[in-house]
């Protein structure tokens, strides 16, 4: 690698790490398999640096570098893993309860791997529904139903929390 | 039925949530680079070895690779560090060989392993070799002399001590922790696959993991009491319930 392409990969990292790294915590729920997300995600974003940097967006395709690490990551791991039925009976979510303060990276991180993704691009990179679609390889409806889900799944959560209504 | 409101508070809730998170860039460009040379350097290496091969080399060892190579040029020093790779090696076995590769290319230097293996960057074992006294030619020597499929990355010392010398507390049966004192972490593992981290932190902290929602006060981390100035924070990893969690950090005993 030349020196003016190590460079701008710090300058990248410098310029992304924080978003890139909070949207690992999203989707990892845990601040150590975040880090460890995030640092996977440069890894290889250097390792495929002239590639990145001609992209038409780099930070775009950095975060679709990330999305791919996490999902092949569980899908390893499915195997471990409780079916999403019982998670939804089990969900401390569901209780609505505004005394019983539920942490919002735990509700998260209750949800299938997928839906965590939809979240992501969704509600925290705000892209659209066709976006999200092509970043994760699904089709626009099934965007819809793992959005639609999440919502459900934390609506208790949101209900409690302290924002303000939105009346538009 | 979802609406347009419960998005933008979902919306709101993470951006709020996450506002004050903050990776550490400069480590992230260290460790990224570090492990991007090192793969080049396994690479060339491996290519080594496949000619090697041809030639009806039997042993394969560090002046071989380094050698030929072309990074070490006084490498023929350690022609034992390494036992014949003719027969598999134990993990205890590999990890011995690094041992004795370090002291073959930099006697008498200080230095220390944190036998980490990072859970997503690398599907190979890794060590990390903290010394602030190895020169460019030794941390070569070594990364061409590691056993095959191994990686290493080179950090110098922390300027602070670790908050614990010694292994803080044991842990409860079924459970087994590896131990990074100089990081102040340790990664465990439950019978089932499941696992866990444990980080060591100070006592002026405690206060705030337990009242915090993002730190510990929540299902999936456990805190413990401060003892002798330290308390530990147990955090959930992939395939580990909150209750399991729960029942790991109650079980955590202080060793005095």
């Amino acid at each position: 690698m030349k020196r003016n392409e190590s460079e701008e990969f710090a300058t990248f990292v410098r310029e992304t790490a924080t978003a890139l790294h909070r949207a690992a915590l999203l989707l990892t729920g845990d601040h150590h398999q975040a880090e460890d997300l995030t640092q996977a995600t440069y890894v290889r974003v250097l390792a495929a640096w002239r590639r990145t940097a001609a992209a038409e967006s780099p930070f775009a395709y950095a975060r679709t570098t990330m999305l791919n690490t996490f999902l092949s990551q569980r899908r390893l791991r499915r195997s471990s893993e409780a079916p999403v039925a019982d998670l939804a009976v089990d969900s401390p979510v569901a209780d609505g309860d505004p005394d019983t303060r539920v942490d919002l990276l735990a509700a998260l991180s209750s949800l299938p791997p997928l839906d965590r993704a939809v979240v992501v691009l969704r509600y925290w990179e705000d892209r659209s529904v066709a976006d999200t679609a092509v970043d994760l390889g699904m089709t626009e409806v099934n965007v819809r139903a793992r959005a639609r889900r999440a919502l459900q799944r934390l609506r208790p959560l949101l209900a409690s929390a302290d924002l303000t209504e939105r009346t538009h | 039925m979802t609406t347009h409101t419960d998005e933008t508070r979902l919306r709101e809730a993470l951006h709020d949530r996450l506002r004050d998170e903050r990776p550490d860039p400069e480590r992230i460009i260290r460790v990224a680079t570090a492990t991007h040379a090192r793969r080049l350097r396994r690479s060339r290496v491996g290519g080594t070895l496949v000619a090697a091969a041809c030639v009806g080399a039997v042993a394969v060892g560090v002046p071989l690779v380094a050698d030929r190579a072309g990074q070490v040029p006084d490498a023929t020093e350690h022609a034992d560090a390494l036992p014949s790779a003719t027969a598999p090696l134990t993990r205890a076995e590999q990890e011995q060989a690094i041992v004795d590769l370090i002291e073959e290319v930099a006697p008498g230097t200080p230095y220390v392993i944190s036998p980490r293996r990072p859970r997503f960057i690398l599907n190979h074992p890794a060590v990390t070799i903290i010394s602030d006294a190895l020169s460019r030619d030794q941390r070569r020597a070594i990364s061409a002399g590691l056993p095959e499929g191994w990686g290493a990355d080179y950090m110098k010392p922390n300027t602070r001590e670790p908050l614990a010398h010694e292994i803080p507390v044991t842990v409860p049966e079924g459970w087994t922790c590896e131990w990074y004192l100089l990081d102040d972490k340790a990664s465990c593992q439950a019978v089932d696959g499941g696992v866990a981290s444990l980080v060591i932190r100070p006592a002026a902290d405690h206060g705030g993991w337990l009242d915090d929602s993002d730190k510990g006060a929540n299902p999936s981390t456990y805190v413990t009491e401060v003892h002798r100035g330290i308390f530990i924070s147990v955090q959930t990893g992939l395939g580990t319930t909150d209750a399991e969690i729960q029942d790991l950090g109650a079980g955590l005993e202080w060793i005095d």
